[in-house]
């Protein structure tokens, strides 16, 4: 039957894109459908890089070069300016109830999230499947880090990771059973007088390390991808694609026979008596036309956010896959910041990838029972969310500064800006959670809606991250008056895009989503892919944690459709 | 196209404003026309003042006087116009003038930016003032940045 497939995959993100790779390299029938528009064409991307070049500075964000386009309506993706106003839980695609304001964002498109990232890909360590166990705090996952390593290696691969072996093997006792396949991203210059200042000293007791950033960026040609020439513009997209995204393995999956339906919006996921998912039932944009398609396997590789919208608005909105009621709950994300300073040397920013160095150091840190564990990042662009060239550049000339002076000013004072950004863990909180709002969208499918809480646990942690960063500035010697800080006291914090949780894994099924080998408690034939079966957060970046599962669930879907 | 003599006027005001010595014309008639068709009052009047002084030998002295700081009456709009020429040139972006002298503000309050061309973009005088280039138009090769520019 035209309509019918081993294997449906809803979402052609990284999650979905490794799995439809893996099973069309098997020789299984494949669909791919997307909310978004397929944009796989070179022309595609210099479209892109146009609309992001040309669109003003204040409405340059992660997403904008794919807001303006049709997929804002069909396939909306949430924008961080949608977070700025002051009556945007009014203003949003999905209705926010706080208490808190959840502020990530995501792309609704072929290739999904992995157009707009840094490239940045940290492993989990060991201790961050454990939580509960050696901080008494979260929960366990139902696999370890010994688990997943060969899986680590294996998505190292596929999306071709830079970084330095001997940095990274054994941190935190994450050994590491391969050499990653490139040499490391070389360090910007600035952070290389950081490193030099910075690289073996003790703050707060602990030693710090300053690392090559493992990233998914090419450092010499790969998989038939240009190196890395720092266009300074990871996100929101890389012109030259040197960053892997995941239209690479879409792109793989259709040569190797997987077809990909564009524009498609999946509605319902149907049951049959034996509580099998019968049918993928999705409606195409624009004309709105609703169309089935069957697999043997589904995969909801949706995201955190419209994964748990679609299994909630599923058989006839009563959902499914919810006999433990956790789908939706347990949302997080790395609520971040940042500090800036004005360095005693220059350090000359926008030269290079946004960031090629970081701080892991504090990821598994003494008091973590009490409070959260954090990363650093070394930015370098300058002084980052604190203020873009374009605002000291108006603060210069509101002083009426011109002519040579105003560019001996501007050179004096961009050259020396430089920001630690921080990521926390968030515990997950039941209360977190997507559910589904009485709002629908524009075909009619109720759009989710958003409760979110940033408790102390993280909270504290942010106060003693912002403590360690001053620490820094002061032994690099960095003047207290030129220092800029995220606001604590007035709450402030930024998303870092990293949404997780919603359909968590766990052994128990009363308890969690899916299980160890990420397929569904209640639903046999489904599997939930992504960063959405997070149990626990850790700090850092999910994306190489999310394709390590990827590819070891697609393995998984391998085996069930061979027996 | 401009005038000849206006495009010359603009030039020589645009590099004491911006500090350069040298600019390209081509960008220089684009965002005169872009000055003018947005902000055409304040843009006349702040040629018309250069041109009184354009042959003056302390020009940066009598453009800081007579435009960059002016209070004269009648005046108020100069200062305004200088710094989105200035503007224009560095980033691509300006915020235009009424014809009342004062920036346009939309619905929230707020000046409202123009934008330009990719081109202008990556021409931003900003970037090389910072001795950087416009995100997405690295014309380097892997590793530049480990080197001070």
């Amino acid at each position: 039957m035209a309509n019918e497939y081993d294997v449906v995959v809803i979402g052609g993100g990284v999650a979905g894109a490794l799995i439809a790779w893996k099973l069309a390299e098997a020789k299984r029938k494949v669909l791919i459908l997307d909310a978004g528009e397929k944009r796989l064409h070179k022309t595609d991307r210099a479209a892109f890089v146009k609309l992001f070049a040309e669109a003003v500075n204040s409405k340059k964000s992660p997403s904008q070069p794919y807001v303006d386009t049709d997929n804002s309506k069909f396939a909306h993706s949430p924008d961080v300016q949608d977070f700025n106003p002051a009556d945007a839980a009014n203003k949003l695609y999905y209705r926010q109830l706080g208490p808190n304001m959840f502020k990530s964002q995501y792309q609704r498109l072929s290739g999904g999230s992995t157009w707009a990232w840094r490239g940045n890909t940290p492993r989990y360590i060991p201790s961050d499947f454990k939580l509960k166990t050696l901080f008494g705090v979260g929960v366990d996952w139902p696999i370890t880090y010994d688990d997943l390593e060969s899986w680590y290696c294996d998505a190292e691969d596929a999306l071709g990771v830079a970084a330095d072996h001997k940095e990274w093997n054994g941190i935190f006792g994450a050994y590491r059973s391969r050499k990653f396949p490139m040499s490391k991203i070389a360090q910007a210059y600035g952070d290389q007088q950081l490193k030099r200042r910075l690289d073996g000293v003790k703050i707060d007791g602990v030693k710090v390390r300053i690392f090559a950033l493992p990233q998914a960026r090419n450092s010499r040609k790969y998989d038939g991808r240009r190196a890395c020439e720092g266009n300074s513009n990871c996100v929101p997209l890389c012109p030259i694609q040197a960053k892997y995204d995941a239209t690479v393995h879409v792109k793989k999956a259709l040569k190797l026979g997987a077809t990909m339906v564009e524009q498609a919006v999946v509605t319902d996921l149907k049951v049959d008596a034996s509580g099998n998912i019968s049918e993928v039932v999705y409606k195409t944009w624009p004309d709105g036309q609703t169309t089935s398609a069957k697999g043997k396997i589904v995969v909801l590789a949706a995201h955190a956010i419209e994964a748990p919208k679609i299994l909630l608005n599923s058989n006839g909105g009563s959902g499914i896959a919810n006999s433990s009621d956790q789908v939706g709950r347990n949302l997080m994300d790395h609520p971040g910041g940042e500090g800036a300073a004005i360095m005693p040397f220059q350090v000359f920013p926008f030269r290079g990838p946004q960031s090629t160095s970081c701080i892991e150091s504090f990821r598994d840190h003494k008091f973590r029972d009490q409070f959260c564990a954090f990363r650093l990042t070394i930015g370098n662009d300058g002084w980052g969310r604190t203020q873009h060239p374009y605002d000291t550049f108006k603060n210069l000339t509101d002083r009426k500064l011109f002519g040579e002076e105003l560019q001996k000013e501007l050179n004096h004072t961009v050259t020396r800006q430089l920001r630690v950004a921080y990521s926390t863990e968030q515990l997950p909180d039941p209360g977190s959670r997507v559910t589904l709002a009485n709002e629908t969208d524009d075909f009619g499918i109720r759009k989710p809606q958003i409760a979110y809480k940033v408790d102390d646990y993280t909270r504290k942690g942010m106060e003693y991250v912002q403590k360690i960063i001053k620490l820094m500035f002061t032994k690099i010697g960095a003047n207290e008056d030129e220092w800029e800080f995220s606001d604590l006291k007035a709450g402030t914090y930024s998303g870092s895009g990293h949404i997780m949780g919603t359909c968590r894994m766990g052994s128990d099924p009363a308890s969690s989503v899916v299980d160890a080998g990420c397929r569904s408690h209640d639903h046999q034939n489904l599997f939930v892919a992504g960063s959405a079966v997070f149990p626990t957060s850790s700090c850092v970046n999910p994306t190489i944690t999310v394709a390590a599962l990827a590819l070891r669930t697609a393995a998984s879907i391998q085996k069930q459709l061979a027996t | 196209m401009a005038q000849p003599s206006e495009l010359v006027l603009f030039v020589a005001l645009s590099k004491v404003l911006t500090g350069e010595k040298k600019l390209d014309k081509t960008l220089a008639d684009q965002y005169l026309q872009r000055l003018k068709a947005q902000s055409p009052t304040s843009m006349q009047k702040i040629l018309d003042e250069f041109s009184k002084i354009a042959d003056d030998p302390f020009l940066t002295f009598e453009v800081k006087r007579r435009i960059v700081e002016t209070k004269q009456a009648g005046k108020e709009d100069l200062p305004l116009m200088a710094q989105q020429i200035i503007r224009i040139w560095y980033t691509s972006e300006f915020f235009p003038l009424g014809p009342d002298g004062k920036l346009i503000l939309g619905p929230d309050g707020k000046p409202v930016p123009s934008g330009g061309t990719q081109k202008q973009f990556y021409d931003g005088l900003l970037w090389r003032v910072i001795q950087a280039h416009a995100p997405t138009h690295s014309t380097q090769k892997y590793g530049y940045w480990t080197k001070k520019p």
